[in-house]
């Protein structure tokens, strides 16, 4: 994948997410390490990253293109592009993330098994309630 | 001037049958989710050995093949856990049953909701999206012991895992 194509990941899974009650700051680093964990999954998987791993599309509209918080997402990709360089990846090479809409760090289920939260950024705000994004621990 | 009707008739068929899901891919699915490994359904959703489930297709995307969504419900089709499902064909042309995505779908103020998906507010809205059409069909209910077994490949990221670990005591 190209760093914008990660970008372009990176804004659809975030769309209209805003940083309140955390620090800007916080946000982007969330929005960091999915960068990471999408790079990640393409690293590992290639072709196949959709069957092992599903993320938005790697193509974004031209409204969300040309928004602010595109440029957040394509700044997150390139600082993610950097890390995986540098041997700094924030997620330790990890590949799964999501959002949960209260403070619950517990296990994600998984195949009979679980899958447990390696780290928890926010809260955020989307639509009005809170959200949190997670990165696992690969199972 | 026959011929060109022809194909395009049979075009016509082949676009629509690609929109539907076969027996055969409904069973290579289920037999991928509760055959192979350890089940992918709790059992509080399989009580007596019998599952209740509803099911929709959405046709290949530019970056997703073929996608098989199933809903398996409680008795009162409130609760369940859905499971994403991705048909395509492995080299050889053996059928390819990836379970590529779950989640819990609950019930949030009488509308189907779902948490703990992979991926970020795309993947939950687009997930979301496709509940009440799944919450509204009636459920086939099925006993486990019925399914049939399949050869269809199947694979979810508990095995790609497996594997990379192989690869990596390979090395």
């Amino acid at each position: 994948m190209t760093v914008r194509q990660v970008a372009n990941v990176v804004a659809n899974e975030n769309h209209d997410v805003t940083p309140a009650p955390s620090s800007p700051g916080t946000l982007q680093e969330a929005k960091t390490a999915q960068a990471n964990a999408v790079m990640n999954a393409d690293y590992q998987f290639g072709a196949n990253r959709q069957n092992v791993v599903p993320t938005a599309p790697s193509t974004v509209t031209t409204g969300l293109a040309n928004s602010p918080q595109y440029q957040q997402a394509l700044t997150a990709a390139r600082t993610a592009f950097l890390q995986q360089n540098l041997g700094t990846d924030p997620t330790g090479n990890r590949v799964f993330f999501n959002n949960r809409f209260n403070n619950d760090a517990g296990p994600r289920s998984i195949g009979g098994g679980q899958q447990t939260v390696f780290k928890q950024y926010g809260p955020f705000t989307i639509g009005g309630g809170p959200m949190y994004t997670l990165i696992y621990n690969n199972p | 001037m026959k011929l060109a009707w022809l194909g395009i008739i049979c075009l016509a068929f082949a676009a629509a049958t690609a929109q539907e899901v076969t027996e055969r891919e409904k069973a290579e699915a289920l037999d991928c989710a509760f055959h192979r490994k350890e089940p992918w359904v709790d059992s509080s959703l399989r009580p007596d050995g019998t599952v209740r489930f509803t099911y929709l297709l959405e046709p290949a995307s530019d970056e997703n093949p073929r996608t098989l969504y199933v809903a398996f419900w409680n008795a009162a089709q409130t609760e369940g856990r859905l499971l994403e499902f991705h048909l395509s064909k492995t080299a050889e042309h053996k059928d390819a049953v990836a379970i590529a995505n779950e989640g819990s779908i609950w019930d949030n103020k009488g509308q189907p909701d779902i948490r703990d998906l992979q991926g970020g507010l795309y993947v939950y809205q687009h997930v979301k999206d496709r509940l009440p059409k799944l919450k509204e069909q009636r459920a086939t209910v099925l006993a486990i012991d019925q399914m049939q077994k399949t050869s269809a490949v199947c694979s979810s990221p508990l095995d790609y895992f497996g594997k990379q670990e192989s690869r990596k005591a390979e090395k």
